[in-house]
């Protein structure tokens, strides 16, 4: 099976503050996103407020001094905390010894930065002056949170406000489009333009509260762009404005966040039933679509060789660990073979190239280990299956691992079907019940 | 008169380009006019050797010479002197000469090659009838019904052309060293090396699949390998038949080499030292004669991997060896 590209997506998050490497040799490296509506007397009256209160956080090379990546970020409170995205900082918090973090204000006055505490999962990070320099605010109130029950109205104007690639500070109109659906954490639809360098920083309502952070676009759409809700960025203060600032690599917290992530996805994932990929011989499992998003496709009718049907599912979200290293989703495939119209021989040779053409593991030695396998003959529900099974373990994120299951049917020497399960940054032990949920949803379906 | 002996004068190839009797002895060899063998080798003395009656022994004396002369894998100076017996090689300059005694031991008479003989012919043919049909099968396996039949040329032209063409080069070497245009050995000798690594890398995987023993579907790379060396062993050592032991032992030699070369490559980027990583070839379902396993058992099998990825993840320097780019992509 080859894997199907149906669309391309940005990885949540390490295009915003990642991609400014590139943004500065092409200006135009973000999208032309459309034709931004000029700044409304509200923007202008919102910017100026909140302005003080808006930072460009930059990520230094030790030593010579120059840019590694750039993002936003904005003063919440009065002690001169700073949100902005962990993406943001990741380089900080995985190599402090290379890393160093700075602000600059609107003024252009600068300053060093201490990393307090992040979420990853959610991709945000809580940062704050080094102590004995100036604050980061340039002034004016403090940005507060607008309250979680205070809900907004699909359509509603929101603001985001940031330094779109390292060009100047900014701010961006568009509207609230409601959760993002299917996502497996809530994410804000923001329909408005977001740029590489404004991650991390602010959208606001027309009341300048903070309704959400700032933190990816798609590059395939126009002015599809994605917020952190502000709820999380208030759990996140509230839980680490006290912390003692991060000067060692963070992978132990890291690991940590990521095993809560993986045991919430699995144990939401295996409370739900397969749904049915509705052939008529085999059960083969499909998720439901709660937070996966699948994609279907299928041979012509006219075809003269293999039959096939294909069913892609995927999660959105990833969680950016760092930018060789993205985890925490899942993908289900299949694909239904009919070679009635090949005959035996020609149809096990496209079977058998099918099965071949699968890889594991990811190349990088480093964050995984290559990967290991076990394969059988399996009889699941009469139905005898080919299945493999592989795991790579993450080097640096002890205990995570990702699966991959690769089953193909065995009984009919015409027809087939071949699927696999991917999860990634998993502990053994969910790994093996997800292999286990996997196998066990396929099956011969009772002869009608 | 009576022959006593007979000096041969060889060519570059072994062969024998020039004859003189011996009808009395001393014989005296150089260029010289009033030598008996008469040498036209600028790198030979007028009167560079002459071999003499010692007794019943007969003796080679080196002349006057800078260069002496090269006997039993030695240099002899001027002035030396070195027992003769018949079949005796020696080199004076750039010219070979060997001496026949009526008294030497004939080597027994060898059989006529194999290749003339109308028995290789049929079985070359069936060979190569064979083979276009295995592959002209697998191109069949390949397309789909009702595809245009153009597809079958390429191999139907393409493959005498290439393994005539192979084998033609390789009996041109033949030709050049043993004076034989030995084409249809060289052909026997491919159509056989490569007949049987089809039939090997196909048989091996179903093998595999039906046993469930995934080893056979993994020696496959390494028997590739031995056949290549095989083959290349064989035609060479058809060109060189005098060099067939030197040629078997650098052929396993280089074999071993490789081989390891493959093994450590392996263990480098895919941490094991035999590919594939999973069995991945699937035969027809009637094929499989190994028994099933539960999905309980199977997960239960999948739970022992644990031990040797734990203790693989806490190996960080594994990858000294990749460059730093690669591994932050």
């Amino acid at each position: 099976m080859s894997r199907l590209a149906a669309w391309s997506r940005l990885a949540l998050g390490c295009g915003l503050a990642l991609a400014v490497a590139v943004a500065g040799a092409q200006p135009v490296a973000a999208p032309a996103t459309g034709a931004a509506a000029p700044v409304s007397p509200s923007a202008q009256r919102l910017y100026e407020r909140a302005r003080g209160q808006l930072v460009q956080v930059r990520t230094l090379l030790k030593g010579q001094d120059s840019q590694a990546s750039v993002g936003s970020g904005f003063v919440v409170g009065d002690d001169g905390l700073i949100v902005t995205n962990y993406h943001v900082v990741s380089q900080l918090a995985l190599q402090p010894e290379r890393y160093r973090l700075v602000y600059t204000r609107v003024d252009g006055r600068e300053g060093a930065l201490q990393l307090l505490g992040f979420d990853a999962v959610h991709d945000l990070a809580l940062v704050r002056p080094a102590p004995g320099g100036a604050t980061a605010a340039a002034g004016g109130v403090p940005l507060a949170f607008r309250p979680v029950a205070e809900a907004l109205a699909q359509g509603e104007r929101i603001y985001a406000l940031g330094n779109p690639l390292d060009v100047g500070f900014a701010v961006m109109e568009g509207n609230y489009n409601g959760l993002v659906e299917r996502s497996f954490h809530p994410s804000i639809f923001f329909g408005g333009a977001l740029s590489s360098g404004m991650s991390g920083g602010p959208a606001l309502d027309e009341a300048g509260r903070v309704i959400g952070v700032n933190v990816a676009t798609r590059r395939d759409g126009q002015q599809v762009s994605f917020l952190v809700p502000a709820r999380y960025a208030q759990a996140l203060v509230e839980r680490a404005r006290t912390a003692v600032p991060i000067t060692m690599p963070v992978y132990a917290e890291l690991t940590a966040q990521l095993m809560e992530h993986q045991e919430q996805v699995t144990q939401r994932f295996l409370a739900q039933p397969w749904r049915s990929a509705g052939h008529p011989r085999y059960a083969i499992p499909v998720p439901q679509e709660s937070f996966m998003r699948c994609w279907g496709r299928s041979t012509s009718a006219d075809t003269k060789g293999l039959e096939f049907e294909r069913s892609d599912c995927e999660m959105d979200h990833q969680v950016f660990v760092s930018g060789a290293l993205s985890t925490g989703t899942l993908a289900v495939r299949h694909e239904a073979y009919d070679g009635r119209r090949l005959g035996m021989l020609r149809f096990t040779e496209r079977y058998s190239r099918s099965f071949r053409n699968e890889g594991f593991g990811r190349g990088n030695r480093r964050e995984y280990t290559a990967p290991q396998c076990a394969e059988r003959f399996v009889e699941q529900a009469g139905l005898p299956l080919r299945a493999v099974l592989c795991l790579s373990a993450y080097k640096r994120l002890a205990g995570l691992y990702d699966l991959s299951v690769l089953v193909a049917t065995l009984d009919q020497p015409e027809i087939g079907a071949q699927g696999r399960i991917d999860a990634r940054g998993v502990s053994f032990d969910n790994a093996m019940k997800l292999a286990e949920h996997y196998l066990q949803g396929y099956g011969l379906r009772a002869a009608p | 008169m009576i022959r006593l002996g007979l000096i041969e004068l060889l060519d570059p190839h072994g062969g024998v380009a020039h004859r003189v009797p011996v009808t009395q002895w001393p014989v005296t060899i150089g260029r010289a006019l009033d030598c008996d063998v008469l040498l036209d080798d600028p790198h030979a003395a007028a009167c560079h050797a002459t071999i003499r009656a010692d007794g019943d022994a007969l003796v080679l004396e080196v002349g006057d010479t800078r260069n002496g002369l090269r006997l039993r894998g030695r240099e002899w100076p001027a002035g030396s002197r070195v027992p003769l017996a018949g079949g005796a090689e020696w080199r004076i300059g750039r010219s070979t000469l060997r001496l026949r005694l009526p008294d030497e031991a004939l080597a027994p008479e060898l059989p006529l090659a194999p290749a003339t003989t109308g028995r290789r012919r049929h079985a070359v043919t069936v060979g190569l009838v064979a083979l276009l049909l295995w592959l002209l099968g697998e191109q069949w396996l390949r397309s789909d019904p009702g595809d245009p039949l153009g597809g079958y040329l390429p191999v139907l032209v393409g493959l005498p052309i290439a393994l005539g063409a192979w084998s033609f080069l390789w009996a041109l070497g033949s030709k050049v060293f043993t004076r034989h245009f030995d084409f249809v050995p060289h052909l026997s000798l491919a159509l056989a090396v490569l007949l049987a690594s089809l039939l090997l890398g196909a048989l091996l995987p179903l093998a595999a699949f039906a046993t469930g023993w995934e080893a056979l579907a993994r020696i496959r790379d390494l028997l590739t390998l031995a056949l290549g060396a095989a083959l290349l062993y064989g035609h060479l050592s058809l060109i060189l038949p005098a060099r067939r032991q030197a040629l078997a032992v650098g052929f396993a030699t280089m074999f071993a080499v490789g081989a390891s070369l493959h093994l450590v490559l392996n263990q480098q980027r895919q941490d094991r030292w035999f590919g594939p990583l999973y069995l991945s070839t699937l035969g027809p379902p009637a094929l499989r004669l190994a028994p099933t396993t539960s999905t309980a058992e199977f997960i239960e099998q999948a739970r022992g991997l644990r031990g040797a990825l734990e203790q693989r993840a806490r190996d960080t320097g594994g990858a000294a060896w990749l460059p730093d780019d690669e591994a932050d992509e």
